[in-house]
């Protein structure tokens, strides 16, 4: 029933194209994810720290309003120049790391911008003068906090990364979803690029769906909205 | 403030505007007719040629204002048309239409835009004109949800509420109490966004979905670039540091002195 048809080109089942696309461009999303959340998180704490920090992080900002494609290529050059084999399976590091860039520096302003409200608010100060340590309210009550921050954007990450992995993807040669789509495209192949595209919908409604349940489970003020 | 960004702009500027003359002025007074097709970087051609023997310095300049003339027209209108958008939604009580409607705008907001592009425009026909008007379509939406937000915000206000007792008309403190309010936080938002619209161009025209040959566009030039990545690097090495220079200058310079003139 949802098989969307057949590929014109490839002569295969829409579905079977999008779903063997989707594991390999799962590979560096997975990668990309980990890296903007763990890097992320630590690039933010140290610059809620540390004031030098923060401001060299606001000038070199540009950086990562830089597209990704740009750092595709020059990813892929400098690869060729170190005599690494980009054609192994570690491209799928690369192109995780290429795809982080941008994810990263949201985790990190976010996680920054975090730190500073929790610390000015008023339940943070109230509970420091009850006789909690910093680190003790940090444990008992703003994880939740982070945590809600972080599945607040976890869908745009998953949307930014879906949508531009074709950047990635078709310099580095990952057979993923991008570059499929890319060649469906080229080769006019009508049910494959209407096919990754409502699967996309379908996959991000999903998601969205499953983030906001989430959501309401840790945090009482969305269920009381 | 401004001097520093009036310097900056200087620095920027004019080497560029003195190339492209020292180039025009060059290429009047020099035969040419052969072609080399891709030639590296020489004196005649001072980022090489590509396949055709097109000269890429010249594709890059006609890119780069593709770029400004996409910027130009699709920023305006997406203010103009999110402005109002945005002010019919807060403007009107029924709340049935308006919670259908905001519905709808958050579940668009929600949508991977990128993709609903690429299918609009498959749909509608690859092309620069239809890829803007794509873009100015799935940019209405956010911007509209902006100058909701902001209105909703400021109509908390006590002014809002002391200006309705006076008797005013709706529409007299919209336009000249609630607009003047979030005119400046809207403009600053709809500046913000001139990276992402040069990026969603560039993945169109990346996608072959925007201009068309002859004419060209930085995402063109980089897929062409890419069959080509290490026998002939002057075809996107270029196009890259091109583009880096923009957006640093979008960033750094542009967006700053436009906030700044606000």
């Amino acid at each position: 029933m949802f098989d969307f048809g057949i590929s014109t080109s490839s002569g295969q089942l829409v579905i079977h194209e999008v779903v063997t696309a989707l594991g390999e461009s799962l590979k560096s999303i997975i990668i990309a994810l980990l890296f903007s959340y763990t890097i992320g998180t630590a690039a933010g704490i140290f610059s809620a720290k540390s004031r030098r920090l923060r401001k060299l992080w606001n000038r070199m900002e540009f950086i990562f309003y830089i597209p990704m494609i740009v750092f595709s290529y020059l990813v892929l050059y400098l690869l060729d120049f170190t005599g690494i084999d980009f054609l192994s399976n570690i491209r799928y590091v690369f192109a995780g790391l290429v795809l982080s860039i941008y994810p990263f520096y949201i985790v990190s302003k976010s996680v920054d911008k975090t730190i500073a409200e929790i610390k000015n608010s008023d339940f943070f100060s109230f509970h420091k003068s009850c006789g909690f340590e910093e680190s003790q309210i940090w444990k008992k009550f703003c994880k939740r906090f982070v945590i809600v921050d972080y599945l607040s954007f976890f869908e745009n990450l998953l949307i930014f990364m879906f949508g531009f992995i074709f950047f990635v993807e078709t310099p580095f040669g990952i057979h993923g979803m991008g570059y499929r789509f890319v060649l469906a495209i080229q080769r006019f192949d009508y049910p494959v690029i209407i096919g990754f595209c409502i699967f996309s919908i379908i996959l991000f409604s999903v998601i969205g769906i499953l983030i906001e349940t989430i959501k309401m489970r840790i945090d009482p003020r969305v269920s009381y909205e | 403030m401004n001097k520093i960004i009036a310097k900056i702009n200087f620095i920027f500027f004019i080497p560029f505007i003195f190339l492209i003359l020292v180039y025009i002025g060059y290429s009047l007074f020099i035969d040419d007719s052969a072609v080399f097709n891709l030639a590296p970087p020489s004196f005649h051609h001072w980022f090489g040629t590509d396949l055709t023997g097109a000269d890429v310095f010249i594709k890059s300049i006609n890119a780069l204002g593709l770029e400004v003339l996409t910027l130009l027209i699709v920023m305006p209108v997406i203010y103009f048309f999110g402005l109002i958008t945005g002010m019919i939604l807060s403007y009107f009580s029924n709340d049935r239409i308006r919670e259908f409607f905001l519905n709808l705008i958050h579940y668009w907001v929600t949508l991977p835009v990128l993709l609903i592009a690429l299918f609009l425009l498959i749909l509608l026909g690859a092309g620069q004109k239809n890829a803007i008007i794509v873009m100015i379509f799935i940019y209405i939406p956010t911007q509209a949800l902006y100058v909701y937000n902001q209105l909703e915000t400021v109509k908390k206000n006590e002014f809002f509420i002391a200006k309705m007792s006076y008797g005013f008309s709706k529409r007299y403190i919209y336009r000249k109490h609630l607009f003047p309010n979030i005119r400046d936080g809207f403009t600053n938002y709809t500046l913000a966004r001139m990276p992402e619209i040069i990026m969603m161009n560039l993945a169109l025209n990346f996608l072959g979905l925007g201009v068309q040959p002859p004419a060209s566009s930085f995402g063109r030039m980089l897929f062409d670039g890419l069959s080509f990545m290490y026998s002939a690097w002057w075809m996107w090495v270029f196009v890259v540091l091109t583009l880096i220079l923009l957006f640093l200058y979008i960033n750094k310079v542009l967006m700053v002195a436009l906030r700044g003139s606000i």
